[in-house]
């Protein structure tokens, strides 16, 4: 990659010649079709858009940090340098839509719109918002919540301690977190799994022919609502919950109870594999549009 | 499916079936006692080899064995470290055989942590779709614990790079964790073949290793 970086920041931002350490960017860099954009070591705020020209537009508003930029018609990355682990740097990024984005923030909310690319955002203390991904989809926090709508692709979300939601995905989804909820609504894919320990698990969507979906808390409740018509061998396991279906759990011959709570049984064609766990929570599976009951009932 | 299961049922206790043939096998089992039966002694005895040290015995006791048993039989070795079983309903026979004879040797290695003994009635609680669980014996927790311990170490050296509050949700999110831990743990003492709470503590356990790892590299990369 051809570094830019002092030419093209201090020129846009019309600082004194020669100061490296930019406190402010704005600039235009053109790029070929597939450019990638990279964004790294931010504290503040970043918020990436799209448009249709051949160009990427980075703004930066820093305070106490530095910002560096390397650029290449194919690659173009953005670093945010503090000083003594201090200063913030706001971020606005516009790319050509379908651009593949590497952000990794220390500490700043992510968000991003319209881009539907493939995306690999974390956070460590922050946010992460993705409106419109496609193709291999990452996104990850430590502290904050996670949220993702229309994705096309294989999406990966996770937070350790917030809330993790996903809506509008075509595609295999995997899930998870340690606390907070896992939100589910819309998936359309073949491979969906959620994991939580304390958190409530709720998850709509078609269950395909021969897909595979598995839910799992170990403290929180996991409420399934399958859209339309229901084909799957479901295997439902609780060591202290309760368990709810809308569908008669017909235990299959000779294959349950398989434990002590621990239930098989087969919907329809059993032609799915549908795994539902909560060791101390309750476990619904609801027809498509039953809204998810909590506490006593 | 209309013939017996045979060789596959290994393949099956191992979970190295998927799509099509897993289905089939597992349509199979739920309308086959002869191969349910054979299946479930098949994994009650992965289940127990699992939890064996992978040091072999002092003395092979093997020779002596098969020249008790019928004549023909085809002696299929117990693999040290996979420990694939593919043995036909006779050599289940003699393979339990070895297996309580090794059992026995092996005992004392065996820390508290090692499953019980499966009872010769009833289902195994296990579904095709799960491999068997592998990290409950002894020498599979001690690797978790040694695991947690790199990882916490190399955390801590990264932890001046994140915010007191990340610090703080972090801590709570392995403290939760490690009430998961105790509760699958708890309900193990009482359950110790249940394959769902092996599989909820391997679970808990796999989150630990999980959340340090995905800290600790988030600490690196950003």
């Amino acid at each position: 990659m051809k570094p830019i970086v002092a030419a093209v920041a201090i020129a846009a931002t019309a600082l004194a010649p020669g100061a490296l350490a930019a406190q402010s960017l704005d600039t235009t860099v053109a790029v070929r079709s597939g450019a990638r954009f990279e964004l790294r070591g931010v504290s503040g705020t970043v918020r990436v858009q799209s448009w249709n020209r051949p160009q990427m537009h980075i703004v930066a508003e820093a305070d106490g940090a530095r910002v560096e930029l390397d650029a290449s018609p194919g690659d173009v990355s953005v670093r945010a340098v503090q000083r003594r682990g201090e200063g913030d740097v706001d971020f606005t990024i516009t790319v050509p839509a379908g651009t593949p984005l590497e952000v990794g923030a220390i500490s700043a909310d992510i968000e991003t719109s319209g881009v539907c690319g493939e995306a690999n955002l974390s956070s460590i203390s922050g946010g992460v918002t993705l409106r419109c991904g496609n193709g291999d989809v990452h996104l990850e926090s430590v502290s904050g919540d996670v949220d993702a709508t229309q994705v096309r692709g294989h999406l990966e979300i996770k937070s350790i301690s917030g809330d993790v939601t996903a809506q509008q995905v075509q595609g295999d989804v995997a899930a998870s977190n340690v606390s907070g909820d896992v939100s589910l609504d819309r998936v359309d894919g073949d491979d969906v799994r959620a994991e939580s320990v304390s958190g409530d698990i709720g998850f709509s969507g078609p269950i395909h022919q021969g897909g595979r979906y598995a839910f799992r808390s170990h403290g929180g409740d996991v409420t399934v609502r399958p859209d339309g018509e229901l084909g799957a061998i479901v295997s439902v396991s609780t060591f202290s919950g309760d368990v709810e279906s809308d569908w008669p759990m017909t235990i299959n011959p000779g294959g349950g109870p398989v434990g002590p709570r621990q239930w098989e049984f087969t919907i329809g064609d059993g032609s799915a594999r549908l795994t539902l766990e909560s060791f101390s929570g309750t476990i619904y599976l609801r027809r498509g549009g039953a809204a998810p009951r909590r506490g006593n009932d | 499916m209309d013939t017996h299961l045979g060789e596959l049922l290994s393949a099956c206790v191992d979970g190295e079936l998927s799509g099509e043939a897993r289905d089939a096998a597992e349509r199979h089992l739920t309308s086959c006692a002869e191969c349910r039966a054979a299946y479930d002694d098949l994994l009650r005895l992965a289940r127990r080899s699992e939890a064996l040290d992978d040091r072999p015995p002092a003395r092979d006791l093997w020779p002596g064995i098969a020249a008790r048993i019928s004549a023909g039989a085809t002696v299929i070795p117990l693999v040290t470290r996979r420990r694939r079983l593919a043995l036909s309903v006779p050599q289940l026979a003699a393979a339990a055989v070895v297996l309580m004879a090794l059992s026995a040797g092996s005992a004392t290695l065996l820390t508290h942590r090692a499953p019980a003994p499966v009872p010769a009635t009833g289902f195994a609680p296990v579904s095709l779709a799960e491999p068997i669980p592998r990290s409950a014996s002894a020498k599979g927790v001690e690797s978790y614990d040694a695991a947690i311990r790199d990882l916490e170490a190399a955390l801590a050296t990264r932890s001046p790079r994140l915010d007191p509050a990340t610090i703080q949700a972090v801590k709570q999110s392995l403290a939760l964790i490690d009430g998961a831990i105790r509760q699958a743990e708890a309900a193990l003492a009482r359950d110790p073949n249940s394959l769902y709470l092996n599989n909820q503590l391997e679970r808990a356990l796999d989150r630990k290793l999980e959340v340090l790892r995905s800290v600790t590299a988030l600490a690196v990369a950003s």
